[in-house]
């Protein structure tokens, strides 16, 4: 009865939580709860509290060359969308580049990165497959369309085949998570020594990767024209971020032995280059997906194309967003077992 | 040898805070006995915490969390010590107060103010 006496009410303590970046949600919430002595009292400190570590994670966090080639990727992309056939003007474009940017630094300070079940991942898939559905379905009253032609029977035909398209994208969001799940048991948390020796071996991963993905990337800029049409921004944008991830390498070679706080910003400038990375492969795939079947699709009256640009745009970002989610997880798991256990 | 133009004020006294309650360091106390050093200045538990994670980022503190605990509702504590170079800082942060303090007292032959409490 005493200690519920001193607690704040739960409702205020939840809003309040939901104002807490995760991060730091646990230990706040507690301090706050620790020095509780009424309502009035709470919300004084809950305004002196929360603003400033809010704005210290977001400062913390924000890591601006990713943000950077984030905000160019949101540009292209932009610039690329017609609307009744118009483009955006470039006031309307740098607003919802602002806005795009905001909700990303909001996205990673709120969200919860934690790796999905296997249950919530096969509904991901479930879900997937039944937005591809009400596009197909809703391209049916697509203009012109001759009712009983080619097409509209092509498309019926596709309607019929998707739910047999679920299996497939349940099959390869669990391929992801056992792929996740096998690197998480590699990770152990023993020790100083162990943790240091994790640090090593994860610099040295991230090394290779980040070559490997240069070099990667360098080539992806000869074959991005290709898919997302003519055009400087997109191959620009890839070497840019070959050039990014080869500076990182030869900086992080000059670097003296890594501390706790070291290998923590690490994990968090590797979960931010994640996020933009698998959006920026996703990219080209996604253009040629509008440039290719739905424009022309729309211009010429081809439902079929329609659907299935749809639909390849709703599978491209489903598996970006999956191969996003399970890297974001397995670096949380990472940073919580830095919090794990006491510094000796 | 710690870089001295990367320690503020406040930093600082947080970090002699830090140091001063030895394996007792977490929020709630490192905010009082800040606003203990910081006297007469009031200080916001906001400014405590994130002035402890732009040390967390520095390498001069490290945290980590405890068991979870009923008083708490259940949430653990944030408890951070000094690192070496936290230590260093430290130290080196003081003797240039000092050294700054001897030559202010020299130079007015004698203190004409007095520290307030």
């Amino acid at each position: 009865m005493e200690d519920a006496a001193l607690a704040p009410p739960a409702l205020l303590e939840r809003v309040v939580e939901r104002l807490l970046p995760v991060p730091a949600r646990e230990s706040v919430m507690g301090d706050l709860r620790e020095v509780y002595l009424g309502p009035w009292q709470y919300l004084g400190e809950v305004a002196c509290t929360v603003p400033r570590v809010a704005a210290a994670h977001a400062w913390r966090n924000a890591n601006f060359p990713s943000l950077g080639l984030m905000g160019a990727l949101i540009w292209f992309c932009l610039a690329g969308l017609r609307v009744d056939g118009e483009g955006l003007d470039a006031s309307t474009i740098a607003l919802a580049l602002a806005t795009g940017l905001l909700a990303l630094i909001l996205i990673q300070m709120y969200g919860d990165a934690a790796r999905p079940t296997g249950a919530r991942a096969i509904k991901g898939a479930i879900w997937t497959v039944g937005l591809v559905v009400v596009l197909c379905v809703w391209n049916f009253g697509l203009k012109h369309q001759r009712i009983g032609g080619t097409d509209y029977l092509l498309e019926f035909r596709m309607l019929q085949s998707l739910p047999f398209v679920l299996p497939v994208l349940g099959l390869l969001r669990t391929g992801l998570l056992l792929q996740s799940d096998r690197q998480a048991e590699h990770l152990t948390h023993d020790g100083p020594c162990a943790l240091e020796e994790e640090h090593r071996a994860f610099s040295a991963a991230v090394r290779r990767v980040n070559w490997i993905e240069s070099a990667a990337l360098i080539a992806g800029a000869y074959i991005a024209p290709g898919l997302a049409g003519p055009g400087l921004w997109l191959p620009a944008i890839f070497l840019a971020t070959a050039a990014y991830l080869s500076a990182q390498n030869i900086m992080r070679r000059t670097e003296g032995a890594g501390s706790r706080s070291d290998y923590r910003r690490q994990l968090q400038t590797r979960r931010q280059l994640r996020h933009f990375l698998s959006w920026l492969w996703a990219a080209p795939f996604l253009m040629a997906a509008c440039r290719l079947l739905i424009w022309p699709g729309y211009e010429n009256g081809r439902a079929i194309l329609v659907a299935l640009g749809s639909s390849a745009i709703v599978s491209i970002c489903f598996l970006a967003r999956a191969a996003d989610s399970e890297c974001a997880g397995l670096i949380r798991e990472r940073m919580a077992r830095l919090d794990a256990g006491p510094v000796v | 040898m710690a870089d001295q133009n990367l320690l503020g004020q406040f930093e600082q006294v947080v970090l002699g805070a830090v140091l001063s309650l030895g394996k007792n360091a977490y929020g709630v106390t490192i905010h009082a006995r800040v606003v203990e050093l910081s006297a007469p200045r009031s200080v916001t538990r906001g400014a405590v915490y994130a002035t402890l994670d732009r040390l967390e980022d520095k390498g001069l503190v490290a945290s980590w969390l405890s068991e979870p605990s009923k008083e708490r509702g259940g949430r653990a504590r944030r408890y951070y010590r000094l690192e070496k170079s936290g230590e260093q800082a430290l130290r080196e942060s003081a003797e240039a107060a000092k050294r700054l303090y001897d030559t202010l007292a020299r130079s007015r032959k004698g203190l004409a103010w007095k520290t307030q409490r």
